[in-house]
């Protein structure tokens, strides 16, 4: 379009300064392969549609994806971009279209590699559509998400992530006050000045004095990236939870269960950028890791924290989530969407919340229940 | 190479051969001259360019031949013009319409090229590109005629602003649904007196490594930023009622 406007430009320009009418009139032909480009509208209400067969495969397998594609109105390309989420891959990435007068119908197939397992979002596909002078473009999204399931089976292991086990000083958050907490056991790294002799010679073993220390409290979200199968609302709990607890000055650290990650207490900006990093980061990671609550608790005892259990309840990590909310926590409760599982998993918090507060995602109001959270871990 | 950059190259050696001939009765050296620098602008720089100037170089004698400035300042120039149009590659509309048509379709080539379009998709479209030629080439003689040579200025005004007012007109009210491309920082629509700010869901990681925000608006937003850099508005575009604007 620009060349042409170029051609156009040059010939006025040309006519006016040599005082030739015929020249200018040559500025007719440019601009009239413009005009006609721009009469012609682009293909738009395209509708797009999605399949996988079957819907439902093993990681590292392979499925058919089929798209059908429809538009009603428009001459000219139709350009499709169905993108892929992490953990599929297709030789094919875009696929070129002419749609002609009428109405087009057109179906394309393409073989996609699942490469890990879990519930993958397939996003909308992103269309570009042209005119044939290339001159009118039109931009859109033409279908809703799809979903395609990939269980587990064929992928290779990855290999254990191990947290680290060196020894820490016993201070790891803000100085210690005069404000005495607890007495608890020794533990590697607390300095001899701590050890409590009284308490260690009349109990029998090495017992210390653990005081409040400066700054706001210490926090581990522990996100049960296996119970939540990439669910997309945990995420949206987690980073609530996460902006409004940095915003009160609490010490941020996050544990994903499942994969064995381990992001150290920070605070500010600084710990919910890096928090919801490493969520965003290892969400579509085959989850691994199994029997992790010595791990938790580890980390929770050596950064004087407490834990905020964001899971979704059932029989298979009910022990487990049990054992880490039991150490002061505070369970998130994201309901499934299954209303078989969903009444499950309200049975289980009922059980759970004899060991420690249960909140039900989904139930209250959102800012009511981060207020909870909140009010229970400070 | 890629056959449709072939035929872009071909298109080019043809405009610069046709100049270079044109030039011929001028001086010899000066039209091999034209000849190889085109063809160099070709190869080293881009083929639409080197088109681009092949056609001016072209149409330059017909603007000298036609003005009624030249003959007032320097009588002697007839000469010049007059040894110029004795030659036949300028004289016969054929060579004209070809070094034009050359023009008009390495423009499409090369945005052809950009969108990566398959050759089956450009081959479509050379029926509607012929159609344009030919309707401009009428519209030519049309101007050119006895009746219409008064108002040649106007008529091209007249010809773009049609399809323009069409394609206001058939503006509509609607939901804007802005997409943004961005890595994993938060991404902050404007809007006309108030801020959102949105965090990339993890399900909208795309196969480029960039996560997928999308938000259903009333009104266009006034800026979008992915962390602190702000993103450009790189498509737009309309289906059915709703409008869909990309940022990245």
């Amino acid at each position: 379009m620009k060349t042409l406007i170029g051609y156009t430009l040059w010939l006025v320009f040309l006519g006016v300064v040599l005082l030739s009418p015929f020249t200018t009139a040559l500025a007719v032909l440019p601009l009239t392969v413009l005009a006609i480009g721009f009469l012609v509208k682009p293909p738009g209400e395209v509708e797009v549609e999605r399949t996988f067969k079957p819907a439902e495969t093993t990681a590292g397998g392979e499925v058919i994806e089929e798209i059908r594609v429809k538009v009603k109105e428009g001459l000219g390309i139709v350009l499709l971009r169905p993108s892929l989420p992490p953990g599929l891959d297709a030789k094919e990435k875009t696929f070129a279209l002419f749609k002609g007068p009428g109405e087009g119908e057109f179906k394309i197939r393409r073989r996609l590699r699942v490469s890990s397992p879990g519930r993958h979002e397939v996003p909308g596909v992103e269309v570009l559509t042209a005119n044939p002078s290339l001159t009118r473009f039109n931009w859109l999204i033409a279908s809703e998400s799809a979903e395609l399931i990939a269980t587990s089976g064929k992928v290779p292991r990855r290999p254990r992530l191990r947290t680290r086990e060196r020894l820490r000083p016993y201070s790891i958050r803000g100085a210690p006050t005069i404000e005495f907490r607890e007495v608890r056991e020794y533990r590697p790294g607390d300095p001899l000045k701590v050890i409590n002799w009284k308490a260690t010679a009349r109990f029998g073993r090495t017992l210390v004095n653990e005081f409040e220390r400066e700054g706001g409290r210490t926090v581990i979200i522990v996100l049960d990236v296996k119970a939540l199968e990439r669910n997309a609302e945990a995420f949206e709990v987690t980073s609530a939870l996460v902006s409004y607890l940095a915003s009160k000055d609490y010490t941020l650290g996050l544990y994903l269960l499942g994969l064995g990650r381990l992001v150290p207490p920070m605070t500010g900006e600084r710990a919910v950028r890096a928090i919801l990093d490493e969520a965003l980061n290892s969400w579509n990671a085959p989850v691994k890791v199994v029997n992790e609550s010595a791990r938790v608790s580890s980390a929770l005892l050596r950064y004087s924290a407490r834990p905020i259990v964001v899971t979704s309840l059932s029989e298979g990590n009910f022990k487990a989530v049990g054992e880490i909310a039991g150490m002061k926590g505070v369970v998130v409760n994201v309901l499934p969407e299954s209303p078989l599982e969903r009444l499950e998993s309200l049975g289980l918090a009922i059980m759970l919340s004899g060991i420690a507060r249960t909140i039900n995602w989904g139930r209250v109001r959102p800012s009511k229940a981060i207020a909870t959270v909140a009010g229970e871990v400070s | 190479m890629k056959s449709l950059e072939l035929v872009e190259l071909g298109l080019a050696v043809v405009s610069a051969l046709l100049v270079g001939l044109a030039y011929w009765s001028v001086s010899p050296l000066l039209s091999a001259g034209l000849f190889m620098a085109l063809l160099g602008v070709a190869l080293a720089r881009s083929v639409g360019t080197a088109v681009f100037l092949a056609t001016i170089a072209y149409t330059a004698p017909f603007a000298m031949l036609f003005s009624s400035l030249i003959p007032a300042l320097s009588p002697e120039s007839y000469t010049l013009i007059g040894s110029i149009f004795r030659n036949p590659y300028l004289t016969s509309p054929l060579y004209g319409l070809t070094v034009v048509s050359t023009a008009l379709a390495t423009e499409f080539l090369e945005k052809a090229r950009r969108f990566n379009l398959p050759d089956e998709a450009v081959l479509h479209t050379i029926p509607l590109l012929a159609v344009g030629i030919a309707v401009s080439s009428v519209m030519v003689v049309l101007v050119y005629s006895e009746n219409l040579r008064t108002s040649p200025l106007l008529l091209p005004i007249i010809l773009l602003s049609l399809p323009l007012v069409l394609r206001t007109s058939g503006e509509k009210g609607g939901k804007t649904r802005v997409v943004v491309k961005c890595d994993s920082s938060p991404v902050r629509i404007e809007l006309e007196g108030e801020k959102t700010e949105l965090w990339p869901n993890p399900l909208t990681k795309l196969d480029d490594g960039k996560f997928r925000v999308e938000v259903l608006i009333e009104k266009r937003p006034r800026a979008v930023y992915c962390g602190e850099k702000r993103l450009r508005k790189m498509a737009e575009g309309k289906n059915g009622e709703e409008r869909f604007i990309l940022y990245a």
